[in-house]
């Protein structure tokens, strides 16, 4: 496709898709939280199971204030990106290589692939007892089940990227002369990078949806350690509230990765 | 099924049997004369020291009693608020905090019996190796209790008592099995905790037991039987026939012994009998026949002993921040269901 002059009247629409699509995914948002205030404003559910907008406000104004189990809000959400962070980050630089070395070489793949496969339907949860015993009660433990969720699905989606690069720029790399090296930094890599960018996209949420499991490995304070503890003691608000804050840092971290992909894929979409 | 169980299971339907015909006649004729159709009943079941709720279970007592009950099973208390607040259980058996803490949520519900008394099996263990022999060694040690429950309130009750205060000791906050765990690996050097975490803290790491909460005058240890105000409203038969039940197990209890209490236990916690036979030395049944009775240590009656302990551990929660607000207790006891039911058997 040959790109067309940049008309004003091109440029005018060019403009307005810009916004369009981001406007109705605001909208989206904002039409979600009238569907739910309209709900309990009309005791459609009990505000005992399902609190409305202002209640979950109110509770945030009172958490971010006195803050919850002797710490304050941000200690909380302090020591959860950390845990979270710090898994996922561990868990993508290790599987990137990984998965691309297990499509690289057969042999590689056909030694750990078993592995990863017994291994992966096994929800994060069944491991607590034994990273208690293993690693201790310690930050260890907490991080170690956030990486191995995290690991899984950029390992995977890592070695599905490599596997799919055409036949075709292989065959023309390798007839212009390219070493071994160069073939695979500068095509077989490049060409990997959208499905290992989606891998890191998936281990990022998943990282943040194991955090829950991992901060019942006797955290102190975490995110999930709130939600788990206001479970316990039926505070419903504040079990949103930690659901919420978990859901919002969650998109954050998507739009910032999405952000660095379209950068990076510059030239994804175009010939 | 392996075989002991079966062994077990034929024993026990044998036991049934031959002991709970002869109650069934002689104890139950003035209790289930009006029975009529059994009145279908779904009754919250928790791995604990339930000694009457399992042995009614397992002897078909509550069916004697004129219901059909379907069991439902929680691992916590706090999972039963949400039943009870969705209308999908009908009578919950949660401890005494997950209680109070759906009271000051705005569950509307009330306590009609007492499913466990745990004072006696709940308390302090200490690493051998602490240094900590008696609970005022316990200043400046690291202690791992899980939040809110009635072992974290009976660990700082017991501090209080000796001028220990909360800022004194370093507490870590985790369960039971990460207690375990956390003591194993010595991250902490004592644990708060209740049965049958106490024994294994004993006998799987040498833990020495500093005390329980009755040993530091806490009563309040205590699983409940909970049901909805509205639930109970429409159906205060249902209750009675629940609470005929439980007088029949402890009945049968009394009669034969505590042995099919012990193994009904151990089977629902997975723990062996020697452990379970000790909890019920320590936390007996129970006794249903003086809920009424002002003068019980657990009795149901507005202003008694119990009341003023729960009273007072509704304080500390409020004060820890776990409970957001004071909740009036004034009627959180029922004891109307259990006087009435009593009242039938001293009838006949």
């Amino acid at each position: 496709m040959i790109d067309k002059p940049q008309t004003p009247r091109r440029r005018q629409r060019f403009a307005a898709d810009r916004w369009r699509y981001p406007l109705i995914s605001f909208a989206s948002v904002v039409g979600m939280i009238c569907l739910w205030a309209l709900v309990t404003g009309l005791g459609l559910v009990s505000s005992r199971v399902l609190p409305s907008p202002g209640e979950v406000l109110v509770q945030a104004g009172y958490l971010i204030r006195n803050g919850y189990a002797d710490n304050p809000l941000i200690v909380h959400i302090g020591w959860s990106l950390f845990r979270a962070t710090s898994g996922f980050l561990l868990g993508v630089a290790l599987a990137i290589p990984v998965g691309l070395l297990m499509s690289y070489n057969r042999t590689i793949g056909a030694i750990v692939q078993p592995i990863f496969g017994f291994f992966r339907p096994i929800p994060p949860i069944a491991f607590i007892p034994l990273m208690i015993v293993w690693f201790g009660i310690g930050e260890t433990s907490k991080i170690l089940l956030i990486f191995a969720a995290s690991f899984n699905y950029t390992v995977l989606n890592s070695a599905a990227g490599m596997r799919s690069v055409p036949e075709q720029l292989i065959r023309a790399g390798t007839n212009l002369g390219l070493t071994r090296w160069q073939l695979f930094t500068s095509v077989m890599f490049p060409a990997a990078l959208p499905a290992i960018l989606t891998g890191v996209k998936m281990s990022a949420a998943v990282s943040w949806a194991v955090l829950v499991a991992a901060e019942l490995i006797a955290a102190q304070a975490g995110l999930g350690f709130i939600i788990t503890d206001a479970g316990t003691f039926f505070r419903i608000p504040d079990v949103f509230i930690g659901i919420l804050i978990i859901g919002v840092i969650g998109l954050g971290i998507e739009f910032l990765i999405s952000a660095f992909e379209r950068r990076l894929l510059h030239w994804q979409g175009k010939v | 099924m392996d075989r002991a169980r079966v062994k077990r299971l034929s024993r026990r339907s044998v036991l049934a049997g031959l002991a709970a015909a002869p109650i069934g006649l002689s104890a139950t004729r003035g209790l289930t004369a009006e029975t009529g159709q059994p009145l279908p009943v779904r009754i919250g079941i928790q791995p604990q020291a339930s000694w009457l709720l399992y042995v009614a279970r397992d002897f078909k007592l509550f069916e004697k009693a004129g219901l059909q009950p379907t069991y439902i099973r929680f691992t916590t208390g706090a999972q039963s608020i949400a039943a009870v607040e969705s209308k999908s259980l009908d009578i919950a058996s949660p401890g005494i905090t997950p209680y109070v803490a759906g009271l000051a949520q705005g569950v509307d519900w009330k306590v009609v019996g007492i499913d466990a008394t745990m004072s006696g099996a709940e308390g302090i263990v200490a690493r051998a190796d602490s240094g900590i022999t008696k609970l005022e060694d316990l200043k400046g040690k690291t202690i791992g209790v899980a939040r809110g429950s009635t072992a974290y309130y009976g660990l700082l009750a017991a501090l209080k008592g000796k001028g220990i205060s909360k800022s004194d000791v370093k507490l870590l906050l985790m369960g039971p099995p990460e207690q375990l765990g956390a003591m194993r690996n010595k991250d902490i050097d004592a644990v708060a905790v209740w049965e049958p975490w106490i024994q294994r803290n004993i006998n799987e790491l040498g833990g020495r037991l500093i005390g329980m909460d009755a040993d530091f005058g806490v009563y309040s240890t205590t699983g409940v039987y909970a049901v909805s105000r509205e639930y109970a409203d429409k159906n205060r038969d249902v209750i009675e026939r629940f609470l005929t039940g439980l007088v029949l197990a402890y009945q049968y209890i009394q009669k034969n012994g505590p042995d099919a209490a012990i193994s009904a236990v151990s089977e629902a916690m997975n723990v062996p009998r020697d452990v379970i036979k000790i909890m019920y030395q320590e936390a007996p049944v129970p006794n249903i026949l003086r809920w009424a009775d002002t003068g019980y240590q657990y009795s149901l009656t507005k202003g008694g002993a119990y009341h003023k302990q729960v009273e007072q551990m509704t304080e500390f929660l409020v004060a820890e921040g776990i409970i957001s607000k004071n909740v009036d207790l004034s009627n959180a006891f029922d004891v109307s269901y259990i006087a009435n039911v009593l009242r039938k058997l001293e009838k006949q």
